[in-house]
């Protein structure tokens, strides 16, 4: 075991290998809020990667309704039974244990071992509330105590720490140094299904044809050429963004990714009391009761809901916000000026521009024009 | 090509550079093809000319018809079209404002409303609204999804402009509820008389209880939610491509959603089968006996999903699901443990049997159906008085009922509880550490001293 | 019985040494005192050895009457604790081995119980499996961990599901674990069998365990330390098992010449030999396994 800085503990930790963190990170951010559960993501992503036999269960990114929804079944809930009760001091400092520094004798991991059947139901608990509609569906209080519900986008952490690349024996899964992805080598898996104990967050997965474990890639084969995953492009509510974090020393305000992470810190880990240190970032649901936004991402929730509610009067955020979703192409800048937020590539050209406010365009009543030649006219009209 | 009123994007799928796949036609060239052939039959060659572009191979000039017939996309060639989105990039529709603000001219200039005035109508003179009582905007209980007497109008004291033809000025007495002819009976109750009558089913048998409800799918247009494989796996909570339990009829499955505390009433679990019963006068089909032999093909069977968000005594299936046909539920008697597919055709049904419209039908609306109403044109910017279609008609949309619910088999595959539910993930019968975690109780702060 | 355990220290202390003596691999031998018996039982700590055999050996057929003529030795089996992951419990606990060589090959049958017949691969479904190890030089028997780095060490291990792959053609996917599966349309349904095929990524990668198409039931690998099994590019062993009344029986064999892996199997010599065996219903795979302590296997002289 090696002691390791894991900045979402605000510690040092314990991991089967020393720190060797990559010259840039893949990382996508996620706003909850914006998302609602229409799974062009989860299909975009099967039907580029996991459509072969023996995938058919296979969803490398899917959509969960939390609190009910899990793939696989109760994923979540298990750990955290598991796990048992831990502690932040304050904002800064976990004092809880991570799965690795709980891992039993003779295991590398605190994990489970997700039973075959909790590959089935993906959607289970979609669109579900808390709380029960039997004597009224009337809520007055706010955040929604009562009945909530919200969407988890999920795909693999490309953790800093994987549970997944610690658990191996055959050091069969790795992070790429110049990226962060983790992937799975092909040729040297042997099917024993250890990531898929060690995993907590169950992004792992065992193809029932190669006999080998599989998982999401961040799309590299995209990445590589400078562009966004195909979850983040497809997804119409413009809710992801696929970037690159600074490692903790090196934070660039400039930068999207560490200016939502590390200077709003509206961004937010998910399970970071795992140990993991997973980059994948998450802008909370503003809805949801706090105490259960701690259990899933740490305890800068309420700060972060703060700040996104205030985002309207924040030209700079909303600028970035409403970049997500705009192009294809993976940018490294932006900046807001007179109503447009634009965003840059690494030589500072200009990739797209987007306004933040959706401007309305009037057109004259009647018009006149030439189609093939021909002269076409009539009248525009909204009703 | 495709657009709509709502969205500012004028779209043409580009021509596939894929050859078709089998021996397979569009509609439009079966139709075409259909044409011909009778254009020879009969010697009528205006039947072919018709569809000339389609039979010489090019559709384009039909296309150009109607981009050239709609104010929204008139201007626009059809080639110019095909080009931009062939690079990704659609045309605008030009309504008069981007974005499309409904009601524009009439709020921000002087163009007439499309009514006999011009103006806004809030009262309908004509005879046919005055029978119906109807000349105001008036509440209705539904015709058959009701707890109470089904289609009453529901006034609080006499109007003098809410005065209908009463059931009896048409020769019909007023204690007559049968479904055919309560869509069209007009009476008027107070909220105090209301709420103390009873759907005619109720007053029958009592387990005539629940409202149901069958809406589309948030993510569904017509069978869009399920007409895949993948699609149908995350359309609710009984997915599973591997079809572990062997009676789900494809990867995925119809199901009804009952709140917890009607489903804790009824003896119905989450992940249970059960059967669904409208009205036996005319659902699932006039004159149903249970041995007939397609009356397993007709009465609907669905698993139970409890759902918090459901209100007492509303059950909601979902309308967008693939319905049983005589061909799927032969097959699963065939195949015990195949899949509810027709073996002959390949159409696989959601439901073992029936369907969400077994429970449903559609009515007849007086007020849909005039002469005398003003309306404007389906197309373009005329007006027009009765029927228009899908302007003024009846729309027979089949979506409501008035059910009672039974089990029908145990949740899991050998009989017990469906497996979520003995996991304790569920809301019916939550584990100790399914509290935990709705309450968020796995991690705790100490604040530290400031 | 009371629960058998070999942990990490007692591979140290005793990874060198075989039940019943110090093993140096490749030392001649020089006279092995072996009951001939019709019915012979397995005896506990004798030396495993192979009489020679004047011709073909019964390299696919356990239930060859050559394999009545050799004595087999019960080897005892403890849950493998010496590297994580751990096996926590021990399920079998004796494995009889008896062998066979004719001076080209040397061929073993392994014999232990298991009424539950797992030649499928799935999620949380691992398959049966038993392997033997032996060093790659004459010398004394390497620690029981896999080898070490420098020290390769040779192991055979026939697996269930490869068994499965050659017996029904490959059929051992997920039409077999989910009978009642359904799709719509898959890639070798639409595209051209180059193509489809890329959808496999790691049998397209090479990857020897992704392959269903196979010849041989038993897989060829050296190792220098667990966690880093290396399949061999060439593939000289073969093999059989059978399930019969709760018993797998498998006969692994290999060529005597060990080309290009180790020294030869030399006809008169004697070697460390280990053992490993899997019970897939109980989810051993990998490291979670039952190991045996180092045997002696001795060829015996030619005739």
């Amino acid at each position: 075991m090696a002691k390791v800085r894991n900045w979402q503990l605000g510690r040092d930790m314990e991991y089967p290998y020393v720190a060797d963190r990559p010259a840039k990170q893949f990382t996508m951010i996620m706003d909850t809020n914006k998302c609602i559960a229409c799974q062009s993501c989860t299909i975009a992503c099967k039907s580029t990667w996991t459509w072969g036999k023996g995938q058919e269960f296979m969803l490398w990114n899917n959509i969960e309704t939390k609190p009910y929804g899990f793939y696989p079944t109760g994923w979540d809930v298990n750990v955290l039974e598991l796990l048992g009760e831990q502690e932040w001091d304050g904002d800064d400092v976990y004092t809880g244990q991570t799965v690795f520094e709980a891992a039993p004798a003779g295991e590398r991991v605190l994990g489970w071992a997700p039973a075959e059947e909790d590959w089935s139901h993906p959607n289970i608990g979609e669109d579900e509330p808390t709380g029960s509609a039997d004597e009224t569906t009337y809520i007055p209080d706010k955040p929604h105590s009562l009945m909530w519900m919200y969407y988890l986008q999920r795909i693999c952490n490309h953790c800093t720490y994987p549970a997944c690349v610690a658990a191996c024996p055959r050091e069969a899964i790795y992070k790429r140094p110049e990226d962060g992805i983790v992937l799975v080598d092909q040729t040297r898996c042997r099917g024993y299904q250890e990531c898929l104990t060690a995993c907590p967050y169950k992004k792992t997965m065992f193809n029932l044809e190669t006999r080998v474990s599989e998982k999401c890639i961040g799309c590299y084969p995209k990445l590589e050429q400078g562009l966004q995953t195909q979850c983040t492009t497809a997804c119409i509510g413009r809710l992801r963004l696929t970037n690159y974090l600074s490692a903790p020393d090196e934070v660039d305000p400039r930068k999207p990714a560490d200016f939502l992470v590390h200077v709003r810190m509206i961004a937010l880990p998910l399970y970071p009391q795992l140990g993991l240190e997973p980059n994948v970032y998450y802008i909370p649901p503003v809805h949801v009761p706090t105490k259960y936004l701690t259990q899933m991402f740490g305890p800068g929730v309420e700060r972060a809901v703060e700040m996104y509610r205030n985002a309207k009067d924040d030209p700079e955020l909303l600028g970035l916000l409403m970049l997500f979703g705009s192009t294809e192409r993976i940018w490294h800048t932006w900046d807001v000026s007179d109503g447009v937020a634009r965003a840059y590539d690494e030589d500072g050209e200009e990739v797209v521009a987007v306004p933040l406010r959706e401007p309305t365009f009037t057109r004259p009543f009647e018009f006149a024009t030439e189609v093939a030649g021909e002269p076409v006219t009539g009248f525009r009209h909204n009703t | 090509m495709t657009a709509s009123c709502t969205n500012p994007f004028l779209l043409a799928f580009p021509t596939t550079p894929i050859e078709r796949i089998h021996d397979t036609r569009s509609d439009y060239e079966i139709l075409a093809g259909a044409a011909a052939a009778l254009a020879d039959e009969i010697d009528e060659p205006r039947m072919r000319a018709y569809w000339k572009g389609v039979l010489d191979g090019d559709p384009t000039p039909y296309l150009q018809r109607v981009l050239s017939g709609s104010n929204a996309t008139r201007g626009v060639l059809f080639d110019d079209l095909h080009e931009s989105c062939k690079d990704g990039v659609p045309l605008l529709m030009n309504a008069r404002t981007y974005p499309r603000h409904a009601g524009w001219e009439q709020r921000q200039e002087d163009k007439p409303w499309y009514t006999p005035t011009g103006r806004l109508e809030f009262y309908r003179p004509e005879p046919e609204w005055q029978a119906a009582g109807e000349s105001l905007p008036v509440w209705r209980e539904p015709v058959d999804a009701t707890f109470y007497e089904p289609n009453a109008i529901l006034a609080n004291r006499r109007h003098p402009s809410i005065n209908p033809r009463k059931p009896e000025d048409y020769g019909v007495p007023e204690s007559q509820l049968d479904v055919e002819t309560r869509q069209y009976r007009n009476v008027v109750r107070t909220w105090q008389e209301l709420k103390l009558s009873k759907h005619p089913l109720t007053e029958k048998d009592p387990a005539y209880r629940f409202v149901f409800q069958t809406p589309k799918y948030r993510w569904g247009a017509h069978s869009t939610a399920v007409d895949s494989d993948w699609i149908a796996m995350l359309f609710g909570p009984f997915g599973d491509p591997y079809r572990r339990d062997p009676r789900t009829p494809w990867t995925g499955e119809a199901y009804a959603e009952l709140g917890p505390g009607d489903a804790k009433e009824l003896g119905v679990s989450d992940g249970d089968y059960i059967w669904l019963d409208a009205d036996p006068e005319d659902r699932p089909y006039r004159g149903a006996s249970s041995d007939d032999e397609y009356y397993d093909v007709a009465r609907v069977m669905m698993r139970v999903r409890t759902y918090s968000g459901m209100p007492r005594g509303v059950i909601r299936t979902w309308f967008n699901m693939y319905a049983a046909t005589p061909g799927t539920v032969q097959a699963q008697k065939d195949d015990p443990g195949g899949p509810a597919q027709n073996p002959a055709t390949g159409y696989v049904a959601l439901f073992r049997h029936g369907s969400h419209q077994s429970g449903t039908r559609a009515y007849l609306r007086p007020t849909q159906m005039t002469d005398s109403m003003t309306r404007k044109a389906y197309f373009g910017q005329q007006i027009g008085t009765g029927f228009e279609a899908d302007v003024h008609s009846p729309s027979g949309a089949p979506k409501e009922g008035f059910v009672k619910v039974e089990k029908a088999e145990d949740g899991a595959p050998d009989g017990g509880k469906w497996r979520p539910v003995e996991l304790g993930l569920r809301p019916e019968a939550p584990s100790d550490a399914m509290k935990a975690y709705l309450a968020g109780e796995f991690v705790s702060r100490t604040r530290k001293e400031a | 019985m009371a629960q058998a355990k070999i942990t990490r220290k007692d591979a140290l202390l005793y990874g060198g040494a075989a039940a019943g003596g110090f093993v140096v691999g490749g030392a001649a031998v020089t006279a092995v005192a072996v009951a001939v018996e019709n019915e012979k039982a397995p005896v506990a700590g004798a030396p495993i050895v192979a009489r020679y055999v004047d011709g073909d050996l019964p390299e696919t057929d356990p239930g060859s009457d050559a394999w009545g003529d050799a004595q087999p030795t019960l080897v005892a089996l403890a849950a493998q604790q010496i590297a994580q992951p751990f096996l926590e419990e021990t399920l079998v606990t004796e494995l009889d081995v008896r062998a066979l060589h004719n001076g080209s090959s040397v061929a073993l049958l392994l014999e232990w119980d298991d009424d539950s017949v797992d030649d499928l691969d799935g999620i949380r479904r691992y398959h049966d499996a038993v392997a033997v190890q032996l060093p790659t030089a004459p010398g004394a028997a390497p620690v029981l961990t896999m080898g070490a780095p420098g020290i390769p060490v040779h192991i055979l291990q026939w697996r269930a599901t490869w068994q499965r792959d050659i017996d029904s053609g490959g059929k051992t996917g997920v039409d077999q674990i989910y009978p009642e599966v359904i799709h719509d349309v898959m890639p070798d349904d639409v595209l051209p069998p180059r193509t489809a095929q890329l959808y496999w990524v790691a049998r397209e990668a090479g990857n020897p365990l992704a392959q269903v198409r196979r010849t041989t039931p038993v897989e060829e690998v050296v190792a220098e330390g667990f966690g880093s099994v290396t399949h061999l590019p060439k593939q000289t062993a073969s093999g059989h098992g059978v399930n019969e009344d709760g018993r797998w029986r498998v006969v692994v064999a290999v060529p005597s010449a060990r080309t290009g892996v180790g020294a030869p199997l030399e006809p008169g010599s004697s070697w460390p030999a280990a053992f490993a065996v899997w019970l897939g219903s109980e989810e051993n795979r990998g490291g979670r396994k039952h190991i045996a302590n180092w045997q002696t296997l001795v060829l015996e002289a030619k005739a």
